[in-house]
């Protein structure tokens, strides 16, 4: 059982659909993350995390699980959560520590306030709720005063508002007259982006190089306001009587494809969606100013670090996820050569094997892409029908059989299978 | 000219443009004397409201006590494919005293069931109105009292020659700028005469409460048109770009009151002048 001389506290912040590179501090000169960039000055920064599912849902139901998809049930959006699996809110609460939330939850057929002591906050846009969000986060933080560590988790919209840019021209709220007069403050269009033929979104149709760069404005505005807000939060940590305790991550659950290879939003496995961002803060317990590009890291491997930290056995079946432990405190450990994610979106169950220097689709039928990461950042080139790279592909579909043996299946699925 | 008249085509005109998928054009044709097209592109977010919009009797005048009430306004729509409503979604009310040298902001704003925030902003009698001191609680209402306590949030802040100093919930913080230091509701009063600070590479720093301070936003102004039955009503409009703020519109008559702050899901609307 926790108790609050032994056991860390920790603080989980998530924001919705950042792409794991709109952070100023490593390089993206057209936002400005000021507060992000500080957690990356004072903790590890994960440069090679990737999402369980670049979806919001399943992402999430990983998040507190730390089971996959395909084993939790939560495959799509509104998919429903499987009853038997425990979450992070359950498990922690039966072990001794305060579990709050406050923000936006979304696991269909799991109701946050049976886990978790819900806090106000949240509403379905950040640009409204995220600051409601913040204050109650920041308010927690200084007011808690209980013997219990608490675990507190904090949901942000932003930069998920996006979506709505892309219900343009029928809902016409961005104001595309702006392509003109903020023409050279305008993002350059991605290197993926074929401007033949543009990019399609579902409900908006097809928009040229202009307006995919007036949305990517929009969005790292975005960005930055959520940047803000998880900044009050941090300084509240910070300005608390728990800072020197607290474990501090943020993280996002998908990315947001800005019109790269002509997409927008999720459900992609290109790097744009499926990477994400992913620092912990640990005060003298984890390295600072580290950025680790060697790492294959998932976002299943959140909840087994915080139950790491906590000093709590892990959740049953937890087969695929890791401690970020020993990697934040710079301790010698063999680490996996791989991370798969799932995608059941539009043409049906599909496996992402993400490696060192190679990136592979993999589809039901045994059809499959691959991508060198070294040599083609932008997942241009699919050499998947190439034979001097058959050896890789290989290598990928072997991991992806490996971790079909390693999950548990949820009992109403039917399994991927092996290839 | 009857009130209602004076929004009314304008708007009849966004809603047959954004159902048919064209930019919006201001009333009349494109190239008549005094038209600009796409001049209500900056009222996209707020263009189902605006269909019924009557705007407020009676005029600005800096130099008396005056309140403005605002309607919060979002939008919803149909699954994307178009908006269906804009619900009022709160209403903020801004009461206006002048002092020697300066003037005083007393907010009031009220979001959805449950969410508050109050603050008197003091700022000087300049051209911009510009921030001296202010204060502010926001909070979450709650039925459980110590969560409510626990979402209040309190901050105070003053500026002192290039220093900026907030206290937020105790925490203090100095900052360093010499841009000019500006708050939503003096930019209200200063709307009439938005084009001042339109000037190349000036910058500005925006308190955007409950967050914080926006630095480097900048004001430019953008498309006029002329609204009304007989296009007698001028609009100008003026959009405020900068870090974390999405492009958001001051939407100004020819009165020089600021009848809509358009932003993106979050607007204002005026709805009186008190």
């Amino acid at each position: 059982m926790a108790t609050r001389s032994s056991a860390p506290n920790v603080v989980f912040v998530h924001v919705d659909q950042m792409r794991h590179d709109a952070v100023s501090a490593l390089g993206n000169r057209h936002v400005s993350t000021p507060n992000i960039d500080r957690l990356v000055a004072d903790g590890t920064t994960f440069l090679r995390s990737y999402s369980a599912n670049p979806v919001c849902c399943p992402a999430r139901a990983s998040w507190y699980t730390g089971r996959a998809s395909s084993e939790h049930g939560v495959i799509q959006n509104q998919r429903p959560l499987l009853e038997s699996v425990p979450d992070l809110g359950q498990w922690m609460t039966a072990r001794g520590y305060g579990c709050f939330y406050t923000g936006k939850w979304h696991i269909p057929n799991r109701r946050v306030d049976r886990s978790f002591t819900l806090l106000p906050g949240g509403s379905g846009h950040g640009e409204r709720g995220d600051a409601g969000v913040a204050s109650v986060a920041a308010g927690f933080l200084h007011n808690y005063d209980r013997r219990k560590p608490f675990f507190l988790n904090v949901g942000f919209l932003n930069p998920h508002d996006c979506c709505f840019l892309t219900f343009a021209p029928k809902n016409p709220s961005i104001k595309f007259g702006l392509c003109g007069l903020l023409h050279d403050e305008l993002p350059p269009a991605h290197g993926s982006f074929n401007s033949e033929t543009g990019a399609t979104s579902r409900e908006g149709g097809r928009w040229d190089a202009e307006k995919v760069r007036l949305y990517n404005y929009y969005y790292y505005r975005m960005v930055e306001m959520v940047d803000a807000e998880v900044g009050r939060v941090y300084d509240a940590l910070r300005n608390s009587r728990h800072a020197e305790n607290t474990l501090f991550i943020l993280t996002s659950d998908h990315g947001e494809m800005g019109g790269q290879h002509n997409l927008f939003k999720k459900s992609q496995f290109y790097d744009a969606a499926l990477r994400v961002p992913l620092v912990c803060v640990f005060g003298g317990r984890a390295r600072a100013g580290t950025r680790d590009g060697e790492h294959l890291v998932s976002g299943l491997d959140i909840p087994a670090t915080i139950l790491d930290y906590a000093g709590l056995e892990p959740m049953p079946q937890m087969t695929v996820a890791r401690s970020l432990r020993p990697l934040l405190e710079g301790k010698p450990t063999k680490w996996r050569d791989y991370v798969v994610a799932e995608s059941n979106s539009a043409g049906g169950p599909r496996r992402a094997v993400c490696m060192k220097d190679f990136k592979a689709f993999l589809n039901q039928d045994g059809s499959a892409s691959l991508y060198s990461l070294k040599d083609d950042p932008l997942e241009m080139r699919d050499l998947a029908r190439d034979p001097k790279y058959a050896e890789q592909l290989g290598r990928a579909r072997e991991f992806h059989n490996e971790y079909v043996d390693r999950i548990t299946l949820h009992p109403r699925l039917k399994s991927f299978g092996k290839l | 000219m009857r009130r209602r008249d004076f929004m009314t085509h304008s708007i009849g005109a966004s809603l047959l443009a954004f159902l048919t998928g064209q930019e919006v054009m201001a009333r009349g044709s494109e190239g008549a004397k005094g038209q600009t097209p796409g001049a209500l592109s900056a009222l996209n977010p707020v263009s189902q409201y605006a269909e019924s919009y009557v705007g407020p009797r009676g005029v600005l005048d800096t130099s008396r006590r005056q309140s403005l009430t605002f309607d919060v306004v979002g939008w919803r729509t149909d699954k994307g494919r178009q908006i269906v409503s804009t619900p009022v979604l709160g209403e903020i009310t801004v009461k206006r005293s002048p002092l020697p040298g300066a003037v005083e902001y007393e907010v009031a704003q009220r979001l959805g069931k449950d969410e508050t925030m109050t603050g008197n902003f003091r700022c000087l009698a300049d051209r911009r109105h510009s921030l001296e001191r202010w204060q502010f609680q926001y909070a979450l209402d709650s039925k459980r009292r110590n969560i409510a306590s626990m979402s209040r949030t309190e901050q105070s802040g003053r500026r002192e020659g290039n220093k900026i100093i907030t206290v937020t919930d105790g925490a203090e913080t100095v900052s360093t700028s010499s841009a000019p230091l500006l708050c939503r509701w003096g930019l209200l009063d200063v709307a009439c005469r938005m084009a001042e600070l339109c000037g190349t590479g000036d910058r500005f720093t925006v308190l955007h409460e409950p967050t914080g301070l926006r630095p480097d936003q900048r004001f430019r102004e953008d498309r006029r048109g002329t609204v009304g039955r007989e296009g007698e009503t001028s609009i100008r409009t003026f959009l405020q770009t900068g870090p974390a703020t999405v492009p958001t519109h001051w939407i100004v008559d020819s009165q020089g009151r600021p009848l809509f702050v358009s932003v993106f899901l979050v607007s204002l609307a005026l709805k009186e002048i008190g």
